[in-house]
């Protein structure tokens, strides 16, 4: 009895780590992702992309090209918009909005899960257990770039929220 | 030999346990408060950088949609538009120049705020009307606005609530802090930890951060 709840104790400050340290990695990840959007050039492969690489480059290898693609969005919004979620340029939806000079980007990690060995107590309807689900974002204002908003590319569609 | 009856020791295992089971929980709590407490630093520490960027950069804070995006950089805060445990205060400070002269009607005359640091702006997102003073701003509190309840702060130069009483020294120290016409932005994120267990134990009753550009 005894070995079972040391274990249990020892497994879940394990897990409770991992998450604390999944959050912070992807808090990081996602400023430099920004930081990157606001001051970095276009390689070609658009500027989507490009912030997913160097999500993926500052997550520690925890996100593959698959999990980047899965939760990772890119949204561009009209600061001077008296609502809320105007898209820049005048787009109705920040997603697909261009990323223009002066307007602000918002880059976030979506709806990542974390299903804990630990937590057999919180389950779902169907048995499985309830997953721990991180969403992390960071913001800035773009800076002007060099010929104008720079190509946004193939545009971030993430789909774990779906 | 085993002994029975009286001597046997079949339940000293069971003891031993129930005396240390205490210890036990106590250390588990104490590890995840602790960890919950490290994590709440990191995330103010995150909207602290977020909005303070945001803010220095000329990105105003008076509608819903720009204040939810700095809501949104810190998960797990319960940092809303209003009320919640998170208070942001988001101000702008100058120094009033020594020979600033204003006009109420009366006539000319030397302006009360004479080379005060003053609050010109002033935005707020979240708990920052709750009736414990430590939710508040500790630059000051501007009570006049030139519109509605919050943005450019009236008349300044002789408001006395105008005052950043709270301003730190790096600010107010002569020739080295702040000067005549220039501005700095400052960012205050002040959260309050929900867990009553916790609080006094191993968590702050409040954490505050700020920042400034």
């Amino acid at each position: 009895m005894v070995f079972v709840l040391l274990t249990m104790f020892i497994v879940g400050a394990f897990e409770f780590s991992w998450a604390l340290f999944l959050r912070a990695t992807f808090h990081h990840a996602v400023r430099e992702g920004v930081r990157y959007a606001l001051t970095g050039t276009v390689n070609g492969s658009g500027l989507d992309q490009e912030i997913k690489e160097v999500i993926g480059n500052n997550s520690f290898g925890i996100l593959d090209q698959a999990a980047l693609d899965e939760h990772v969005s890119v949204e561009f919004f009209d600061p001077t918009c008296p609502g809320f979620a105007c898209g820049a340029g005048g787009a109705a939806d920040p997603k697909i909005a261009p990323a223009e000079a002066g307007s602000i980007i918002r880059v976030g990690i979506n709806c990542y899960d974390i299903v804990p060995v630990t937590a057999l107590i919180s389950k779902d309807d169907t048995g499985a257990r309830k997953p721990l689900t991180l969403t992390v974002t960071a913001s800035d204002k773009m800076e002007p770039f060099p010929g104008g908003p720079p190509s946004r590319g193939a545009l971030a569609n993430p789909t774990a929220c779906d | 030999m085993r002994t029975h009856g009286l001597f046997s020791d079949s339940g000293q295992s069971i003891v031993e346990f129930a005396m240390a089971l205490p210890f036990l929980v106590l250390m588990a709590v104490g590890t995840f408060a602790v960890g919950i407490i490290i994590d709440r630093h990191l995330t103010v520490g995150q909207v602290v950088r977020n909005g303070g960027n945001m803010y220095a950069r000329g990105i105003k804070f008076d509608s819903t949609q720009n204040k939810q995006l700095l809501i949104d950089s810190g998960p797990g805060l319960d940092f809303q538009l209003t009320g919640g445990r998170t208070a942001v205060h988001l101000s702008l400070l100058t120094r009033v120049p020594a020979t600033a002269i204003c006009d109420d009607g009366s006539g000319p005359q030397p302006c009360a705020n004479q080379d005060q640091i003053v609050i010109v702006q002033r935005y707020g997102i979240g708990d920052t009307v709750s009736a414990t003073s430590n939710m508040s701003s500790r630059l000051g509190t501007p009570t006049t606005f030139v519109n509605g309840s919050e943005g450019d702060v009236d008349n300044y130069f002789d408001e006395p609530t105008a005052v950043a009483n709270g301003a730190p020294a790096v600010l107010t120290n002569g020739a080295t802090g702040l000067l005549e016409d220039e501005f700095v932005y400052v960012i205050e994120v002040i959260h309050r930890p929900e867990s009553i267990a916790f609080q006094g134990i191993f968590a702050p009753e409040y954490m505050y951060a700020r920042a400034f550009f």
